[in-house]
């Protein structure tokens, strides 16, 4: 019976067009994300230098080569004259270049990135000449010029800086915050779509009110589930493809955990959501109707903001990292900008999780109670008092309704 | 079998249900009658579980009735609902399947009912792009689709064409003939009339009349008589013992006879007053059986 429910949400909703913008919009963002820093990242490295009047043999593949073996590329351009030489350099189209095989012309510096770059080209161009001028094979001397970089083993790769682990952190948060908010509100909007259209009566004749609930949130969070994988895969694969060094290591992470974060967080919130849009008559009603976990949720939002630019070990920050409500926004943020102690986390989640079973119970007990009485807002005390306190589990339930044959 | 025994329920101050008994058997199809408010809706939304009774049970076969057992039920609801923004055919099939059938029967009893309501061509669009009389045809099929043993129809006729009429009488008929007992409420009381075995007739929660629609008539002992005395009123029959004048008109005078009053005496009366061209004596029509159960 909840596998029925689960698949008529799953269907109606991926054939919306709301969920196919928003999907298509995080994976546009996700691979902006990756692609942007990575192409923007390379043209800042580029050297420009000029050549004017004879310069040794050489110079070009050698300033290649030696800005190859730096990371960076180079761009060299040939100019008539030293004069054009040293407007090119002042006006800043060039950042370096060479007169007569002899003179460097430059900015400001007379050590710069560029001049080092140059000395060494034609110390090397110079040095090749001679050797050839001394009989050495050509291919030993281009070899020499243009040398196959040898591997290095890095013994303390760089740790990304504390800005990038703090953006990685309160996008997640952001994005559990806006995550949390549109699946809560889908599963209010489905609850109170099925009481104002006077389908629970339909539905309830045939399905118990908790099996209806649960088809309900776990149908929407498969979905949620579903657009946050096809969001993220793409910018993922480009990532590894690309060999990208410009997204933060901690990024599959901070994902991973979002992703678990959401699933906790979806759970609590949306039975909260359920429970009281099932209290509400009319759509008009229900915004007012959850101001109190739109609250919630931008307290959340706040605290995230508050542990990514204030002091992530904090003590607001670490309470509030523990208490139900907040966790998911609050904790991804800390996970990826501080220094937790490895409880931290597993017992933030088991708080959030207890909570949920708690909230379970509640939030099915008053649907049950005001799923059916149309009309009025129904008080969440006479809701909860006329609810069901069946407290056999969903699942038992629904295998109990299967064993007996329909027909 | 379905019972209702002693199904009491009140909300607040006002007796929705007050000791209500009846019993459904298979292959009956039993007429729910009663004014605006008098509990029918009530009775039948606690055979589907959906509001329970202060005091009394719903039976299936003898046994309190499990949700399983529900499953194989058909209920249309007072209030109808369908997905505004589901397409007809996948509603049906997400409501058969969910009646228990497997998803090839589901889409196999769709397919037919779409085709018997006249439907088969709107199978695609969104149940909000139909009219309303086409959603209530679709909601019928919903009730309907998974050959429900027991099927209890809140006011089903309300807002059909009389073609519609047509098919969900045939098909009310059909399924009482096939073994499945029938419940429905309505106003319409003509149409209960010809297509009903049985009657119940409820009124302030409790129940005034039952029974086979001819034994009620019968065992009412009142009969209507039908006198046309050429070029005369109805004044003849004014003052007779256990007479009542209902209607007169060009077609004549319309009696309504107490239980003992000899018919043969009043023609002696008419004919006494002048030259009676049409005479014809009748059993009460069901709704003058109704209004005299719920005016008591």
């Amino acid at each position: 019976m909840v596998r029925l429910v689960v698949g008529r949400e799953v269907r109606q909703r991926a054939r919306t067009r709301a969920f196919r913008i928003a999907t298509v919009v995080l994976m546009l963002v996700a691979l902006g994300g990756v692609a942007l820093p990575h192409f923007l990242g390379h043209s800042t490295t580029t050297y420009r230098i000029g050549l004017a009047g004879p310069a040794p043999a050489g110079t070009g593949p050698a300033l290649d080569a030696a800005a190859r073996a730096t990371g960076a590329g180079v761009q060299v351009s040939t100019l008539a004259s030293a004069t054009q030489a040293s407007s090119e350099v002042r006006t800043g189209r060039l950042d370096a270049a060479l007169v007569d095989g002899s003179r460097i012309v430059t900015q400001k510096t007379s050590s710069s990135p560029a001049t080092q770059l140059v000395d060494r080209a034609v110390a090397t161009a110079r040095l090749a000449d001679r050797l050839a001028a001394a009989g050495a094979p050509p291919p030993e001397v281009s070899s020499l010029i243009s040398p196959r970089p040898l591997p290095v083993s890095v013994l303390h790769p760089p740790v990304p800086s504390a800005d990038a682990n703090r953006r990685l952190g309160l996008a997640g948060g952001v994005l559990l915050y806006l995550l949390l908010l549109s699946y809560g509100m889908a599963t209010a909007y489905g609850v109170l779509e099925e009481k104002t259209n006077r389908l629970a009566d339909v539905l309830l004749s045939m399905v118990r009110p908790a099996q209806l609930l649960a088809g309900k949130i776990l149908g929407i969070g498969l979905i949620g589930v579903v657009q946050l994988l096809v969001a993220a895969v793409p910018a993922g694969a480009l990532a590894l493809a690309l060999g990208s060094l410009h997204v933060p290591a901690g990024t599959p992470l901070t994902f991973l955990a979002v992703l678990a974060w959401f699933l906790l967080g979806y759970s609590l919130y949306s039975c909260a959501f359920a429970g009281l849009a099932s209290l509400v008559g009319r759509q008009e009603d229900l915004a007012s109707a959850l101001t109190p976990l739109s609250f919630l949720l931008l307290g959340g939002y706040g605290l995230a903001f508050n542990a990514a630019f204030g002091n992530p070990d904090g003590v607001l920050a670490t309470v509030s990292s523990f208490v139900p409500p907040f966790a998911p926004m609050v904790m991804v943020v800390r996970a990826a900008t501080g220094h937790l102690a490895p409880w931290e986390v597993p017992l933030s989640m088991v708080l959030v999780a207890l909570t949920t079973a708690g909230l379970i119970m509640v939030a099915s007990r008053v649907y049950s109670g005001a799923i059916l009485r149309t009309g009025a807002k129904v008080r969440l005390r006479d809701a909860y008092r006329a609810g069901t306190s069946e407290t056999r589990s969903v699942i038992s339930a629904d295998a109990a309704d299967e064993a007996v044959p329909a027909h | 079998m379905l019972e209702l025994d002693g199904l009491t329920r009140a909300f607040g101050p006002v007796v929705a249900l007050d000791h209500l008994s009846l019993r459904v058997a298979p292959g009956e199809l039993v007429g729910l009658l009663g004014p605006n408010g008098a509990g029918k809706s009530t009775a039948i939304r606690m055979v589907f579980g959906l509001l329970r009774p202060h005091a009394g049970e719903v039976r299936w076969e003898g046994r309190p009735v499990t949700q399983a057992e529900r499953r194989r039920f058909g209920y249309l609801p007072e209030e109808r609902g369908l997905y505004p923004k589901m397409e007809v055919h996948e509603q049906l099939v997400y409501l058969a399947r969910l009646h228990g059938l497997d998803a090839a029967a589901a889409s196999a009893g769709t397919d037919g009912w779409l085709a018997r309501m006249g439907l088969s061509d709107r199978a695609h669009d969104n149940v909000e792009q139909l009219s309303l009389g086409n959603q209530q045809r679709v909601q019928l099929a919903a009730a309907l689709v998974h050959d429900p043993v027991l099927a209890v129809l809140d006011e089903p006729f309300a807002g059909l064409d009389p073609v519609a009429v047509d098919v969900l009488s045939a098909t009310l008929a059909e399924r009482t003939a096939a073994g499945a007992a029938v419940v429905f409420s309505s106003h319409q009381l003509d149409l209960v009339e010809d297509l009903c075995q049985a009657v119940v007739v409820i009124d302030h929660g409790r129940l005034v009349m039952s029974g086979p629609v001819r034994q009620l008539k019968e065992g009412s002992g009142r009969r209507r008589l039908r006198v046309r005395v050429d070029g005369g009123g109805p004044a003849w029959a004014e003052g007779l013992d256990g007479v009542t004048v209902t209607s007169h008109g060009d077609a004549g005078t319309t009696l309504a006879l107490s239980p003992g009053t000899d018919p043969l005496a009043v023609l002696d009366r008419a004919r006494a007053a002048g030259a009676v061209s049409d005479f014809g004596l009748e059993l009460p029509s069901l709704s003058e059986l109704f209004r005299e159960a719920v005016a008591r």
